[in-house]
C-alpha cells in the first residue's frame, strides 16, 4: 500500500471515528451540530453567535469537555504506536515496548512523589511524571554513550531492567510509607485514563507527538536499513549507534510526555505496530503512519467504551483493560491467521 | 550494477592491530599492512581464527583497530563521512538475518540507500537497477518472497543483489560462496570476476583454495592475525604454506582442464591405520 493511500484511508477513518466519539456518550449529539458548534467556535465572526440555552451547553460539553478528551485519546494513541513503532525497530525484536528503557516505571515513581507531596494539580502530577520518566530514560543514554561501540541493544534492554527495577522499588518503598488515600490515588492512576483531560494536556502532547512523528517518518528508510544489522547498515551509510540512539531517545522522550498526562495505557504501544505490520508490511515509513493512525484510532473507540459502559459506584472503566480486552483477541486472530498461511 | 568507477580505487593499510576481550584477550591481528588497488581480485584464506573475517571488516570500517589506520583512496577511513564511504565501499556479511517480513525487492532496494534522498520515492531508475542486480544475482525468482521465507543460500543472493545495486569502486565479501550450491558457487564467482574485470576492487574471504586459486588475481594467506604469504594464486597455495597455516600435508597439482587443484595427503593416515 502506498504511503498517500495509507494517509488518506487512515485520516478518513480517523475523521469518522473523531465524529463518533464526540456525538456519543451521556449526551448525544448529532453530528451536524457538532459541525456548527466548532466552526462556531473557531470563526465566532462568521456564523451567527450562540443564543440559546441548548446551543450553550452544546459549546461547553463539545468544546470543553469532549474535544479535548478526543484530542488527548489521539495524541496518545498516535503517540505510544510511533514510540512503540520505532521500539521494535530499533531493538529488531517484536516484543519491544515503548516503556522498555524503564519510562513507565519512572514516570510512576515521579507521580507517586507528587501525591505523596500533595502537589496533584492537572499539571503537578504530569511534571513529576515526567521528571521521573526523563530521569529513567537519561540513566540509560548516559550508560549507553559510555558503553560506546558495546552499547548494543542488549546492554541497553539489560539497562533498562536495571533501571525499572531500581525505581519500582522506591516506588514500593514510598507505597509502604504512604497513607491509604494516597495509595489509592496511585493505583488509579497506574490504571491509565483520559478523564477530565483539559486543552492543556493536548497542547502537552501535541508538539512532542508531532515532531517526533515526523523525524521518525524522516528516518524511515534508515530504520528499515538498521533492521538488517549493524555490518549491514553501516556499509549501507546509516550510522547504526548514532541512529539508535536518537531513536531510542526520542521515543522514549515522547512516552514520558504521554505517560505522565495518561498514566501508564498498555497494549497500544505493543500490538499497534503488530497489527500494521499485518496490514501495510514492515517497511518503517509506510508502517509509522499506520501505526500512528491505528493507535490513534484504537486508543480513541476504547476510551469511548469506557465512557458508554456504565460501571458500578460511578467509577470510568479503566481505557488500558479496554484497550487489552478489545486489541488482544484481535491480535490473536492476525496471529493465528498469519501461521496458517504459512 | 556494474558500473566502471570513475577512478580506480586503492585501499591500503598499515601496521594494524585489533585486539578484543581486554588484558585477557588476544590479538586478532598483528601489525598488518596491506595494500590493493581496482581491477584486483583478492581472496583471503586461511584456517579458522586466522582473523580474515575481522580483517575485511577493519577494511570495511565496521570495526575500529586499536592500531593503524586504513587508506581509502589516499583518505582515512575514519574521516570519511558513513554515507560517503557507502558509495566506495559495500560490504557483505557473512549471514544477515532479517526479523520482519520484508520482501526480497525491498531489501535489494535498500543498496540505492546511500543515493537517495531520505523522503523521496525510489525511482524507476532505481527499481530497473535492482531487477538487473537481481538477475545477476539470479534471485528474481524470489523478488516478491519475502526473504524471511528463503533459504540461507537464496537469502544470501539476495543481500548480493543489495551489494550489487549499491554500485560501489570497492566490494568487499564474506563468505559469499559457504551456502551456495555448486551452480550458485561458480557464477556468484564469475560475477565477482566481471567486477574486477570493470575495474572495481574485490576483496573476499573464501575457505574454498580451489576457488581462490581459479578465480582470484591475488591470494593472501593469512595465519594468527597476519599475511603470511601474499602473491599470485599458484605462488601462495604452495604445498609448503598449506601444510603450514592449516598443519594438514597436501599435495597440489594441476588438474586435467589446467586447473589448480590440490588433494589432502593420506599417507600419514594410512601409517596410523
Amino acid at each position: 500500500m502506498k504511503l498517500t493511500r495509507i494517509a488518506v484511508v487512515g485520516l478518513l477513518a480517523l475523521i469518522a471515528a473523531t465524529l463518533l466519539a464526540i456525538a456519543l456518550g451521556t449526551v448525544y449529539v448529532p453530528p451536524l451540530t457538532i459541525l456548527k458548534t466548532i466552526v462556531s467556535a473557531l470563526l465566532p465572526g462568521i456564523t451567527p453567535s450562540i443564543q440559546s440555552a441548548a446551543d450553550q451547553t452544546n459549546q461547553i460539553l463539545i468544546i470543553l469537555i469532549r474535544l479535548p478528551r478526543v484530542f488527548a485519546a489521539i495524541l496518545a494513541g498516535a503517540g505510544l504506536a510511533l514510540a512503540g513503532t520505532a521500539m521494535q525497530g530499533i531493538f529488531r525484536n517484536p516484543l519491544a515496548e515503548p516503556g522498555i528503557l524503564g519510562v513507565s516505571a519512572g514516570a510512576s515513581l515521579g507521580a507517586l512523589v507528587s501525591i505523596a507531596f500533595g502537589a496533584i494539580s492537572f499539571l503537578t502530577l504530569p511534571l513529576f511524571a515526567f521528571v521521573g520518566a526523563s530521569v529513567a530514560v537519561l540513566f540509560i543514554l548516559i550508560l549507553a554513550s559510555v558503553a560506546g561501540n558495546r552499547g548494543t541493544t542488549t546492554v541497553l534492554i539489560l539497562a533498562g531492567m536495571a533501571v525499572s527495577a531500581f525505581f519500582s522499588a522506591l516506588t514500593s518503598l514510598i507505597l509502604v510509607l504512604a497513607s491509604e488515600y494516597q495509595v489509592s490515588s496511585y493505583i488509579f492512576w497506574t490504571l491509565g485514563g483520559l478523564s477530565n483531560r483539559r486543552w492543556e494536556h493536548v497542547f502537552l502532547m501535541a508538539v512532542p507527538v508531532l515532531v517526533v512523528g515526523l523525524i521518525l517518518l524522516y528516518k524511515g528508510r534508515d530504520l528499515d536499513i538498521l533492521l538488517l544489522g549493524d555490518e549491514e547498515a553501516r556499509s549501507l551509510g546509516v550510522a547504526p549507534r548514532t541512529t539508535r540512539l536518537l531513536t531510542v531517545s526520542l521515543a522514549s522522550f515522547l512516552t514520558a510526555i504521554i505517560v505522565s498526562v495518561t498514566g501508564p495505557i498498555g497494549f497500544v504501544g505493543l500490538v499497534v505496530p503488530h497489527i500494521m505490520r499485518f496490514l501495510v508490511g514492515p517497511s518503517h515509513r509506510r508502517l509509522l503512519l499506520a501505526s500512528a493512525f491505528g493507535g490513534a484510532i484504537l486508543l480513541l473507540l476504547c476510551d469511548l467504551v469506557t465512557r458508554l459502559v456504565a460501571m458500578p459506584r460511578g467509577i470510568e472503566l479503566s481505557v488500558g483493560v479496554v484497550t487489552a480486552l478489545v486489541g488482544a483477541p484481535y491480535f490473536m486472530f492476525l496471529l493465528i491467521r498469519s501461521l496458517k498461511v504459512r | 550494477m556494474i558500473t566502471k568507477p570513475k577512478t580506480s580505487p586503492t585501499i591500503s593499510c598499515h601496521d594494524l592491530t585489533y585486539h578484543v576481550g581486554g588484558k585477557e584477550g588476544r590479538d586478532i591481528l598483528i601489525n598488518l599492512s596491506f595494500t590493493a588497488k581496482g581491477g584486483e581480485i583478492i581472496g583471503i584464506c586461511g584456517p579458522n581464527g586466522a582473523g580474515k573475517s575481522t580483517f575485511l571488516k577493519a577494511l570495511g570500517g565496521l570495526i575500529r583497530p586499536q592500531q593503524g589506520q586504513i587508506m581509502i583512496n589516499g583518505q582515512p577511513l575514519t574521516q570519511i563521512k558513513t554515507r560517503s564511504l557507502a558509495r566506495e565501499l559495500s560490504f557483505l556479511p557473512q549471514d544477515t538475518q532479517v526479523p520482519f517480513d520484508f520482501p526480497s525487492r525491498d531489501i535489494v532496494l535498500m543498496g540505492r540507500h546511500p543515493y537517495a534522498a531520505n523522503l523521496a520515492a525510489w525511482s524507476a531508475a532505481d527499481l530497473a537497477i535492482v531487477d538487473r542486480c537481481m538477475d545477476a544475482a539470479e534471485c528474481r525468482a524470489e523478488a516478491d518472497q519475502l526473504v524471511t521465507t528463503l533459504s540461507g543460500g537464496e537469502r544470501q543472493r539476495v543481500m548480493i543483489a543489495r551489494l550489487l545495486a549499491q554500485d560501489t569502486p570497492i566490494v568487499l565479501l564474506d563468505e559469499m560462496t559457504a551456502n551456495q550450491d555448486i551452480r550458485h558457487a561458480s557464477l556468484l564467482l564469475d560475477l565477482a570476476q566481471r567486477l574486477a574485470a570493470s575495474g572495481k576492487l574485490v576483496i573476499m574471504v573464501l575457505h574454498d583454495l580451489r576457488a581462490a586459486a581459479r578465480a582470484c588475481s591475488r591470494v593472501c594467506l593469512m595465519h594468527h592475525g597476519q599475511i603470511v604469504a601474499d602473491g599470485e594464486p599458484v605462488d601462495v597455495l604452495h604445498e609448503g604454506h598449506i601444510e603450514f597455516v592449516y598443519g594438514i600435508p597436501v599435495k597440489t597439482f594441476i588438474n586435467p582442464f589446467g586447473e589448480w587443484d590440490f588433494d589432502i595427503s593420506r599417507h600419514d593416515e594410512d601409517a596410523q591405520l
